[in-house]
């Protein structure tokens, strides 16, 4: 096999087979020809390393098969805009979802804020890679229409939402903008995810561990695992409003009736709470006197944040039943 | 940052992309064979990459504005192309276009 074949065999091993043949017959005269162009000019047949010239200026067998294929761009410049818009999102997203469960660590652990920070930073690398990398993948396969997505073309100027940074601005001591109101949405969905998955011990919860400090040991009271399907259900309800926040801001009364009703199950678990009056077992091996005197102070610490928890909720209930009435006006 | 030298042969290149594909058409409306043609182009000072040339040979006749004929000349088979009806109405067009184009650039630049 002499240097013409072997280049040649090595672009039709990269060509699509229908079209092999005609484009590898078609390389074979062009290539023919500037050798033969080049043999005139010199006068005599060219040297072995004289073809292997030629062949290296008509470029790479990856290159010189890429451009006979009908896709150059792994993401082309359409998409492109809206690609990198969701990419720096989801960075958003991963730093947020890493930075809390390192927070809490670091608050919850003394002399821990070293090993928080590193497990900030792995669990960041990590999930910002993973969700680059889906992102990647999902925009490909878009740009190929495997993904078909008119939603690029058919979009209109009135589902677009209201941010008013190019308008003169309101004041008002409650006054959010749609930017504010968004940032606050999405914000709720991170939260609201990440206390769902930690809830259904998909992720695992700072909290999944009883609380050893020496001697002390903290445990979840029993009224929580009473209190797991309705606090998934409002933690669910809570995400569709958040969502409902995030990608409708104009949809204010959706969004006010949403909340009114998380504010009312919100309500509804504080009063459980207040009459559970324990949330957490206090046991000290061999110093019941104390274990019962840090129970009961703690409990009745508990039980206040419970009856602050019942006023917040119920006039959160009133704002918001006062923003479903108003509408876009509040 | 890129050069000047850079930036200037970017769009030089981006300026020239569309036209090559009117100078292509205009000069199958004889029959040509690929190294011909960008012989062809080359004598009146249109210089073209056979990496770009054969590839935008097949995209045209996948749209229909070439056909193409396997040969033999000269003792080696070798593809021919040129206009097919269609590709010869889309010419007259672009070509209007084109002047058109460079009337209303004659009086800008």
């Amino acid at each position: 096999m002499d240097l013409l074949d072997r280049y040649l065999a090595a672009v039709a091993a990269l060509l699509p087979k229908d079209q092999r043949e005609d484009i590898v017959a078609e390389l074979r005269d062009t290539l023919l020809n500037r050798m033969e162009e080049k043999e005139a000019e010199l006068g005599r047949p060219l040297t072995d390393k004289e073809r292997e010239a030629v062949l290296k200026a008509f470029g790479h067998p990856i290159a010189v098969a890429g451009r006979f294929g009908t896709q150059r761009a792994l993401i082309g410049p359409e998409l492109y805009p809206f690609y990198m818009f969701g990419v720096k999102a989801l960075l958003v997203v991963a730093a947020i979802v890493s930075a809390i469960p390192a927070i809490i660590a670091a608050v919850t652990v003394p002399g821990q804020s070293a090993g928080a920070f590193a497990q900030f930073l792995s669990s960041f690398l990590s999930a910002g890679f993973t969700m680059v990398g889906v992102a990647t993948v999902i925009a490909a396969c878009i740009e190929r229409g495997w993904i078909p997505l008119g939603g690029l073309a058919d979009w209109k100027v009135a589902d677009l939402p209201r941010l008013d940074s190019l308008g003169p601005k309101k004041k008002g001591l409650f006054y959010k903008g749609p930017i504010q109101r968004r940032f606050e949405a999405l914000l709720e969905v991170i939260l609201t995810t990440l206390f769902i998955l930690w809830w259904t011990d998909v992720v695992p919860a700072p909290w999944a561990h009883p609380i050893a400090n020496r001697d002390v040991i903290l445990q979840p009271a029993p009224i929580w695992a009473t209190l797991y399907w309705p606090m998934l259900a409002w933690a669910g309800v809570q995400l569709v409003s958040s969502l409902v926040g995030l990608v409708r801001t104009d949809w204010v009364r959706a969004r006010a009736a949403l909340e009114a009703v998380c504010a009312s199950a919100g309500l509804a678990v504080a009063i459980v709470l207040w009459r559970a009056g324990q949330l957490v077992v206090v046991a000290i091996p061999g110093a019941e006197g104390d274990a019962a005197r840090l129970q009961a102070a703690l409990d009745l610490s508990f039980h206040l944040t419970a009856a602050i928890m019942i006023v917040i909720f119920a006039l959160r209930i009133l704002a918001e039943l006062w923003r479903l009435a108003r509408g876009a006006r509040a | 940052m890129p050069q000047d030298a850079d930036i200037f042969e970017t769009l030089r290149q981006e300026l020239r992309r569309g036209t090559l594909i009117l100078a292509v058409l205009a000069q199958l409306k004889v029959e040509r064979y690929g190294y011909s043609l960008r012989q062809a182009l080359a004598e009146v000072g249109l210089e073209i990459d056979e990496g770009a040339l054969y590839p935008m040979l097949r995209r045209l006749e996948g749209q229909g504005l070439l056909t193409s004929e396997w040969r033999e000349e000269d003792k080696r088979k070798k593809r021919f192309y040129r206009l097919s009806s269609e590709g010869e109405a889309v010419l007259a067009r672009l070509s209007a276009e084109w002047r058109a184009m460079n009337d209303t650039l004659q009086n800008l630049i």
